[in-house]
Order: structure tokens, then C-alpha cells, then sequence
């Protein structure tokens, strides 16, 4: 007898690298297949299970003594999840009586001639209690999922109050403005007004996104720096605007607190920064890592010699330095070595580390 | 264009006066206001404005996209939704039904203006460009 001597190459002929790209295309037909099953009609599932029986039947009786009962599993299952209990036991059943069928083509000798009818009802039974408790699980996903869709549409529901309550805070604030005659108390109304709109946003960014625990603090802060930049650019001052966002993740209460900085740090810097100049740059950066930074940067005229934050600080800069403590973070309000006032709020990572898709560099605006 | 008339929809009485005053100190004039989708209609027939501003959640026979789809279709107005609704299917909604823009609550001065001009321009573009079209049928 000639035999033939194997190489290396003949036993790696077609070499398979199951690497991620095999896994990737395996994840995706079974996807595929599953979308095709939630298609179907019941009946079409339990026709497609009757078939599946019918293959399994003929490799059973192919392949003789090598046991095929568990196969018979499959059909079960997806007769059950895709067309309910009572189709599961029907193919539990056929199941059975396939593999009774097969049977006798194996010549096994048994002790009773009632035997194989005992083990094919034996099998039946356990089809039947694997589809019993199958469908009781689909019923259970079934209520679980049409909870999460109530308690979603709750949480949506809840938002969309939050943010009228807060348009009608906002109304009540601007009638209010209205019996000011001084221009600086206006302002100070005004200030809360942006504070207020700067908290709804966020509220609609949750909405929106349906992400109702966090959210993409970036975009936020973009969205606010521009929005503050167009309403308060100091008359006769042409401001460019950069925004240099990494996506950061925070929750609901931090990105609230930390919107309520980055607003006091915009408007203190737009307020003072750029008095009295026909031109000037904000600069707003905010980096992610095991300690997140967010800094507003102006090339305006900076801090008045001898500043001192924790002594010298009004009302805004001390709102910033407790809500800053309040995140557990820390404020560095500083002169700019390249001139005009630089302040970096540190705080530190509350959430693991996500991967958000969208890309927030930007290049300079310029408004006027 | 300033001096547009407004019709303001709104069921938020604190809302409408802050609206009212707003739209005043941006140079626009309030046709009329009204709360209902059905007092809406009738609003607009009865003051013809050039703009209709109004919210989407609404009291009345139809809702706020209904109502615009038939200002559209009735009065070929522009309509421009006050809204606290931000996701993409109410949005997809108003687009379809004919929406010139939208202003998010809270609203802003800027944003406000930003939103009724566009709108304006846009209705004069369209309405220009039927009028040319007629004409050259």
C-alpha cells in the first residue's frame, strides 16, 4: 500500500486565522439570522422547526449508534421563542416520535418491547418541560422589556417637564427684569436666565440622546461656549472662539455642576477679558484621562496685580470655587504666561471610560 | 424683517407675556395670541399674520403639527414650533409637517431672532419662486 508521506503544507493547506475579523463575520450572520427570525410569522417558525426536525431525523438514522437527542433541542427552541409554547411542545413531541422512528433501524436489543416507546415519551417530556420554561423566560424578557419602554417614556416625560418648569422660570425672570431700571441689575437677571438655559440644555441633551444617566459633557460645553460668545461679545470686540473638546463622560449631577462653571468662567472672562479692546481669542479646552481638565483661556487683560481667588473672589469666581469642591475637583485661576487670564478646573473621572463617537475639535469661530 | 406680525400659540401664560415682551424688544409685532390649536386657526384667518410661532404640545381638537400642516396647506403660512421637544422623531414630525424651524424652551433672544428670520426669508423665497413659476406657466 502506497502511502503518502504529509508536509507541513499539506496539513495547512488552507490555513484559518479565526482572528477578529472571523469572529466579527460569525457575530454578524447570526445577527442577520436572528433579525430574519423576529421577521417571520409563527407559523413560518414552526414550519422552519418542522424542517429542522426532519434534517436532524435523517442524520440521526444516517449516523446510526452516535446519539442525536440533543440536536433535537434547537428546533424546540426556536419554535418555542419564535412561536410559543404550545408550537414548542408540538415539536418537542415530533421530536420524539423522529427519533422513535429511527429506532428500530439500530437493532438495539431491549429488555421490553415497550421500552423505546418509554424513552421517546421520556424525551418528549423533558421537549416539553425545555419549552415550558423557555417560553416562560421569553414571557418574562417580553415583560421586562415593555417595563424599561414605559419607565424610558416616564424618564423622557419627566425631562420634557424639567424643561418647561425651567422656560417658565426664565419667563418669570425676564418680567421681572422688566420693573429694573438700572442696566446692572438687569444683567444680574440675565446672568440667571443663562444659568437657567445652560441647566436646560443639558436636560434636552439627555432627552435627545436617550441616554438618561450621562451624557457627552464636550458637546454641552461647545454648545454653551458658542451660545455665550454670540449673546455677550462685549460691543465693538471681534472674539474668535476655539473650542478644543476631548468627549468626556460625566453624569446628570456633575455635568450640571460642571455647565454651571464653564458658564461663570465664559461670562467672567467675556465680561472683563476684553473691555475696551476691538479684538481678542476665548479659548476652551477640556481633556479627558484619569483626571479630566477643562479650561477657559482669554488673551484679554488678566487678573489684577496681587489677585488672590479664595480672597478677592465675587460672587461668580466664588460659585466656582465651591461647586468646584463640590465635584471633588480643583480651580486654577491664574495669569497666562502668553498674557490674559487662564483658569483650569481638574476633576476627577466619575464614570469608567467610554468611547463616544462623536469628534469635537474644532477650528476657530469668530463672531462679532 | 422687522415689524412681522406674530401669532403666537402657546397654553403657557407666563410663556406668552415673556414672549410677548421678547418678541417686542426684537422689533416684531404681536398679531395675536392664542392657546388652543383651535383658537390658532381661527387666529390666523381673522389677523392674518406672518408668522406663526407655536408650541407643539397643545390643547384642542388637533395637535400643534396637525394644526401647522393645515396653516400650511390653508393659509400658506410660515410656522415656526416653540418647543420643549427635542428628539429626532418629534423634530422628524415637524419637518414633515412643513415646519420653517423650531426654538428650543428655554428660548433665547438670539435664538428666537435667528429662527424667525430664517423662517421669513425662506417663506419669501418659496412664495417668490411660485409666483415665478405661475408665471411662466
Amino acid at each position: 500500500m502506497k502511502t503518502k508521506q504529509l508536509g507541513n503544507s499539506d496539513l495547512f493547506i488552507t490555513p484559518v486565522h479565526f482572528g477578529a475579523s472571523a469572529w466579527e463575520q460569525s457575530a454578524a450572520a447570526i445577527h442577520r439570522a436572528l433579525e430574519f427570525l423576529d421577521r417571520i410569522s409563527q407559523t413560518a417558525a414552526t414550519v422552519l422547526a418542522i424542517m429542522l426536525v426532519a434534517v436532524i431525523a435523517c442524520f440521526d438514522y444516517v449516523t446510526g449508534d452516535f446519539s442525536l437527542t440533543l440536536f433535537y433541542l434547537v428546533p424546540v427552541v426556536l419554535a418555542t421563542w419564535y412561536a410559543g409554547r404550545i408550537s414548542g411542545w408540538f415539536i418537542g413531541a415530533l421530536s420524539a416520535a423522529a427519533w422513535l422512528l429511527g429506532d428500530p433501524a439500530l437493532s438495539h436489543a431491549y429488555g421490553h418491547p415497550l421500552m423505546p416507546y418509554w424513552n421517546a415519551a421520556m424525551l418528549a417530556l423533558v421537549y416539553g418541560v425545555v419549552a415550558h420554561l423557555l417560553s416562560m423566560l421569553h414571557r418574562l424578557q417580553t415583560e421586562l422589556q415593555e417595563r424599561v419602554e414605559q419607565r424610558t417614556a416616564s424618564l423622557a416625560e419627566v425631562h420634557h417637564r424639567v424643561k418647561n418648569n425651567l422656560q417658565i422660570i426664565s419667563s418669570l425672570l425676564m418680567l421681572q427684569a422688566e420693573k429694573l431700571s438700572r442696566a446692572a441689575d438687569k444683567a444680574v437677571f440675565d446672568e440667571c436666565r443663562d444659568r437657567i438655559y445652560s441647566m436646560a440644555r443639558l436636560h434636552e441633551q439627555l432627552y435627545s440622546s436617550g441616554e438618561f444617566s450621562d451624557l457627552d459633557f464636550a458637546a454641552h460645553l461647545r454648545e454653551m461656549a458658542e451660545m455665550l460668545v454670540r449673546s455677550h461679545t462685549p460691543q465693538g470686540c471681534v472674539l474668535a472662539l476655539d473650542v478644543r473638546a476631548d468627549p468626556v463622560a460625566v453624569d446628570l449631577d456633575t455635568a450640571v455642576t460642571l455647565g454651571l462653571i464653564a458658564n461663570e468662567l465664559l461670562l467672567n472672562a467675556l465680561k472683563h477679558g476684553f473691555a475696551g479692546r476691538p479684538a481678542g481669542k476665548l479659548t476652551v479646552e477640556l481633556y479627558g484621562g484619569n483626571r479630566n481638565e477643562m479650561t477657559v483661556r482669554d488673551d484679554g487683560c488678566g487678573l489684577p496685580p496681587g489677585f488672590d481667588a479664595t480672597k478677592d473672589a465675587g460672587l461668580g469666581l466664588e460659585l466656582v470655587l465651591g461647586m468646584t469642591r463640590q465635584i471633588r475637583g480643583e480651580a486654577k485661576i491664574e495669569n497666562d504666561p502668553a498674557g490674559g487670564t487662564r483658569a483650569a478646573i481638574f476633576f476627577p473621572s466619575l464614570l469608567p471610560s467610554k468611547t463616544v463617537k462623536t469628534e469635537l475639535q474644532s477650528k476657530p469661530t469668530y463672531h462679532d | 424683517m422687522t415689524n412681522a406680525r406674530i401669532l403666537i400659540v402657546e397654553d403657557e401664560a407666563i410663556t406668552v407675556s415673556a414672549l410677548k415682551r421678547e418678541l417686542a424688544s426684537l422689533g416684531y409685532e404681536v398679531a395675536a395670541t392664542a392657546s388652543t390649536t383651535d383658537e390658532a386657526l381661527n387666529a390666523v384667518e381673522l389677523h392674518k399674520p406672518d408668522l406663526v410661532l407655536m408650541d407643539i404640545t397643545l390643547a384642542g381638537t388637533v395637535n400643534g403639527i396637525v394644526a401647522a400642516v393645515a396653516i400650511r396647506g390653508n393659509f400658506q403660512l410660515p410656522v415656526v414650533f416653540l418647543t420643549a421637544h427635542a428628539d429626532d422623531g418629534t423634530m422628524e414630525r415637524a419637518v414633515a409637517a412643513g415646519a420653517f424651524g423650531y426654538v428650543l424652551k428655554p428660548f433665547s433672544g438670539a435664538g428666537l431672532k435667528a429662527a424667525i428670520e430664517t423662517a421669513l426669508h425662506k417663506h419669501q423665497t418659496e412664495m417668490e419662486n411660485r409666483r415665478r413659476s405661475n408665471r411662466a406657466a
